[in-house]
């Protein structure tokens, strides 16, 4: 690293058709916008976003990640069976999959409502 | 001979392979179709690619082995890999896609504008791919030899060659058709064969197997081809051909007690009906693709279960290849719908793996013993059905086992082609991608030819953990949280994956072989994605003058829907 400019800088991935390379400034990644402060509204999605997300993650927890203590505290559960098949086979070889898939299209139309949501201008708080 | 159907499977596969990335080759011409196909494709498509080369052989030939030897607990291998895309969905698809940056280096560098932790990431994810590239190599030879009885060798080089050109001629573009063609192959050569299966499993009373330990349904010949050390639950009546225990015998009965056997190579072991099938004792943990959680006697397979969770649950988002694939959605919105896809057709592929196992449990509990059990899928027609029907099946599965070594490895070599050429290199354009993708096949076929015999057990499980421990920190806190900064980034990465990566070489040298020791290190993402958190978030808090001068403006970059027109820049993104 000590030679000077030894070191090829990376493309814009965005860039044009311009063939070659596209010098960048930080030899990084687009460009990150200049500096400026946080934007209350900014912070405001940024928090919602993330209530979103950690509320889908909860529902992650409670439907399919708690399954394994629920089975270890509940041996009989784990015997039984739905329709002469094992229900741990059910629960984990069909039934988690249709979950998992609902939770993520409750997540992605709560996220895009976040979205498109207008800033609510009082709502501002600080960052966290 | 089956082999010679499977044969030409696989030679259509790839050939077909290589063709549809020829094909792809006709409109990618910058360097920006060959890295992100130009951000032009499709949620649909898309979301079939990203499938399509997620599904690797240890989803296709892995699971249904697992279960064969190990029951019902593998059964989170597929859930979690399914659950590792939620969770990426939640946290990261759509800000990581919104970041504009195309590998996970790319990302980190412009949160944190510190080159130091490029160069981490870097090191991270070129890790983090040949240990994944790894068992898909040596999978692919360990395939084709039982297809056809080529040299164990040959597969890998196979991959490793239909790869390699396939992704210099077209890189990402070409990609993209590939495997999204590859997901549907996949689904198809599963779907085919199992509906044929489950008929004549129907027609023959419909026998189940036991649900934990495999016993043989009718007097069985077991050929062990390579010396084994086996575990015999119960005392037993058997006819050896061979060596037990180093003493010869030729078609001699014999009672074996219960307990450890060994049996050398070219042995022929005949079990009466309704006797346990004897388990490898070192056999447990010799899957690539996975470790049971409950492999182990006196193991604490509650513990390991949730090892299992934490590993996959959230290392998919630090896999190199899957990251690459978001930056080929246009924008944020569409990463996400993408995703969903993706967990639908996952969740799709999924049902079928867990079915071949059971009736593998059933029809070929000998591959538990002889340790072959990635050749569960492969000759379950040929037992249930036989004949050119069978061959025919087998031949279907054999191909799509192809495609699923062929989509992962073009995957990932892509990608480590993109770290490989923008971190270590010394060229640019086209030319220097070229020769990245080589480097990036050419390094882990050497070793695979090399160390033909070394033990890959557990590769990819290996890889996932690691990818918990330091890719999943630094994505979910620099996405969510503004203190972050590059030395809090440096520690945590570093701590955690460095952490999970000695417990994975202690497990590998066998320190401890039982116990909670073992528990801890075979399984180690339960404290080191834990502890990759903490040591990011201390770190940080005690560096507060290192945050990035631009971390706001960044993060607003990342949770802001795009604007509606095109991107930004000049010759950015055409409409």
């Amino acid at each position: 690293m000590t030679a000077e400019e030894p070191r090829p800088r990376r493309e814009l991935v965005t860039g044009g058709p311009r063939a070659g390379r596209v010098p960048a400034p930080r030899g990084s990644a687009p460009a990150p916008p200049p500096a400026e402060p946080a934007d209350p509204a900014v912070s405001a999605l940024i928090r919602r976003q993330l209530r979103t997300s950690l509320t889908a993650a909860a529902a992650l927890v409670l439907l399919i990640a708690l399954l394994p203590l629920l089975f270890a505290v509940a041996p009989g559960l784990a015997g039984s069976s739905i329709a002469g098949v094992n229900t741990v086979w059910v629960v984990l070889g069909v039934l988690s999959y249709p979950v998992l898939w609902l939770i993520g299209r409750w997540y992605v139309a709560r996220a895009e409502a976040n979205e498109s949501r207008p800033p609510d201008d009082g709502a501002a708080g600080t960052t966290g | 001979m089956s082999g010679s159907y499977a044969l030409v499977a696989v030679a259509v596969v790839s050939a077909a392979t290589v063709l549809i990335g020829a094909l792809g080759l006709r409109v990618s011409r910058t360097t920006s179709d060959f890295y992100v196909a130009s951000r032009m494709v499709n949620p649909r498509l898309n979301g079939a690619a990203i499938s399509g080369e997620y599904l690797s052989a240890a989803s296709f030939l892995g699971i249904a082995g697992l279960v064969l030897t190990q029951g019902r607990e593998v059964l989170w291998y597929p859930v979690g890999y399914t659950a590792g895309y939620l969770v990426m969905l939640l946290f990261v698809a759509a800000p990581l896609r919104r970041s504009g940056a195309y590998t996970l280096p790319d990302f980190a560098e412009a949160r944190l504008e510190s080159r130091q932790v490029r160069r981490v990431a870097s090191a991270f994810a070129l890790g983090i791919g040949w240990l994944y590239l790894l068992p898909q190599l040596q999978g692919a030879g360990l395939t084709l030899q039982t297809v056809t009885g080529a040299p164990r060798w040959v597969g890998g080089v196979l991959v490793a060659v239909v790869v390699t050109a396939n992704v210099m001629a077209g890189g990402m573009r070409s990609i993209t058709f590939v495997q999204a063609f590859q997901y549907w192959l996949k689904l198809t050569a599963l779907l085919v064969p199992l509906i044929f299966l489950l008929l004549a499993w129907h027609a023959d009373g419909s026998p189940t197997g036991q649900v934990q330990h495999p016993v043989f349904q009718k007097t069985t010949v077991v050929q062990v081809d390579q010396a084994v050390r086996i575990r015999v639950p119960d005392p037993v009546q058997v006819t050896v051909d061979g060596t037990l225990d180093g003493q010869a015998y030729e078609q001699v009965p014999l009672a074996l007690t219960a307990g450890v056997h060994t049996v050398a190579g070219h042995t022929d072991l005949t079990f009466p009906a309704h006797a346990q099938v004897p388990s490898r004792v070192d056999g447990a943990a010799g899957s690539p693709w996975g470790r049971p959680p409950s492999a182990d006697h006196g193991s604490h397979p509650l513990y390991a279960v949730y090892g299992l969770i934490l590993a996959t649950f959230l290392g998919a988002m630090g896999l190199p290849h899957v990251v690459v694939r978001f930056y080929t959605s246009p924008n944020g919105r569409a990463a996400r719908r993408t995703t969903l896809v993706v967990l639908g057709l996952l969740g799709v592929f999924y049902l079928m793996p867990p079915i071949y196992g059971a009736l593998a449990r059933v029809y070929a509990p000998d591959l538990a013993l002889t340790g072959n059990t990635d050749a569960a899928v492969l000759v379950l027609p040929e037992r249930l059905l036989g004949g050119t029907g069978g061959a025919l099946l087998g031949a279907l599965l054999a191909g799509g086992a192809f495609a699923a070594f062929l989509a992962t490895s073009s995957g990932l070599a892509v990608s480590l082609a993109g770290v490989l050429h923008q971190d270590v290199l010394p060229s640019v354009g086209i030319k220097g991608f070229q020769r990245a993708t080589v480097l990036a096949v050419a390094a882990p076929t050497v070793f695979t030819l090399v160390a033909s015999d070394l033990p890959v057990a557990d590769a990819v499980g290996l890889a996932f953990a690691v990818a918990a421990s330091s890719f999943c920190p630094m994505l979910v806190l620099g996405i969510w949280w503004r203190r972050l900064t590059p030395p809090g980034a440096i520690a945590g990465a570093v701590t955690g994956g460095g952490a999970a990566l000695v417990a994975a070489g202690l497990t590998m040298a066998d320190w401890f072989p039982v116990g909670w020791p073992h528990a801890l290190l075979a399984w180690p993402a339960v404290w080191s994605v834990p502890l990759g958190f903490l040591v990011m978030i201390t770190v940080s808090l005690a560096t507060p003058g290192s945050v990035p001068p631009r971390t706001d403006a960044t993060l607003a970059r990342l949770h802001l829907p795009e604007p509606t027109r095109p991107t930004r820049s000049p010759g950015g993104v055409r409409r």
